[in-house]
């Protein structure tokens, strides 16, 4: 069961590039709401994604 | 049982809300069937189900047990931005040309040959949580809409409905969907699942107040995601031709 665990941490935070880039979204979206800005944390954490997502596509490439 | 136009009202709106929702679990279970295949993907829905039905029969809804539906949202949003995030800056990157495309008629058949039994149980598992998520939000329609109207009956049938509708809907789309070119579909997919994950993931950190267009914002967020990944994949493709003619050069 140890091993099926562990396999399924591998699977999903593997990719440090992919996981860095969603936990630092979550923490600006925490920050924001932690500043009373709930309305913006969702933006926020959607604009970190998208040039995340330009930036792996683009590292991906390079593998 | 004649219905009142306020019947109506509540069945119409029970039935919509939860057609929502299940719609919502649908695109998480055509994400994995996409990867592990429909037998996985429907066996993980069964077991969704079978979850929600077990955690309302057996306790009397899953808040009695003190589960915090925020937190669940928020484990689940990030798991979803984990699997959309890579998804779809790997379906740009194909779409660009900087990795190599999918051979679309064979390589679906030999991608699922060679997931780990990892990633098949990692895409298992969103598909059961996304579900279980689902089916306890339509649980909780069926609770505040059945509350006001003082009988759960007529809900809970508009919320059975709304996802027997999902089903059929489901089904009908299933072929048509294996002629889609695999990229395509994870694309789309890939820009679903980061919609869903940042709607999921900023509710579970700020409430509703983070999000004032409520479900809509959804919507706005797929097509965000999608359209910046349509002009990403430009950018990229007319990069990588600079970038190869100057090696040319």
């Amino acid at each position: 069961m140890s091993s099926f665990f562990k396999a399924l941490v591998k699977s999903l935070f593997g990719d440090a590039a992919n996981s860095a880039a969603v936990a630092v979204g979550v923490l600006l979206a925490l920050l924001l709401v932690t500043a009373g800005d709930a309305a913006a944390a969702g933006w926020g954490l959607a604009a970190v994604l998208l040039a995340a997502m330009v930036w792996l596509a683009g590292r991906y490439g390079r593998r | 049982m004649s219905l009142t136009p306020h019947d109506w009202a509540v069945f119409t709106a029970a039935f919509l809300t939860s057609t929502v929702e299940w719609v919502e679990a649908y695109t998480i279970v055509l994400a994995v069937a996409v990867t592990v295949g429909w037998r996985s993907a429907g066996s993980a829905t069964i077991a969704g189900l079978a979850t929600v039905t077990a955690l309302i029969a057996m306790t009397g809804g899953a808040l009695s047990l003190g589960l915090d539906i925020h937190w669940l949202r928020l484990v689940i949003g990030i798991l979803l931005l984990l699997f959309g995030l890579r998804w779809l800056a790997k379906a740009v990157a194909r779409s660009a040309g900087l990795i190599a495309l999918h051979d679309e008629a064979a390589a679906y058949a030999k991608t699922r040959e060679s997931l780990s039994r990892a990633d098949r149980r990692a895409a298992w598992l969103v598909a059961y949580k996304g579900v279980l998520l689902e089916g306890l939000e339509v649980w909780l329609i069926v609770v505040a809409l059945g509350y006001r109207q003082g009988e759960f009956g007529p809900v809970s049938m508009a919320a059975l409905l709304g996802l027997v509708a999902v089903v059929l809907l489901g089904i009908a789309l299933r072929a048509p969907l294996t002629r889609v070119p695999e990229n395509a579909i994870k694309f789309a997919v890939g820009s679903a699942l980061l919609a869903f994950g940042t709607f999921w993931t900023a509710e579970g950190l700020g409430g509703e107040a983070a999000w004032p267009l409520s479900d809509w914002s959804i919507l706005l967020l797929f097509a965000l995601f999608a359209g910046s990944g349509l002009l990403a994949v430009q950018w990229h493709r007319g990069r990588a031709l600079r970038l190869r003619a100057g090696g040319e050069a």
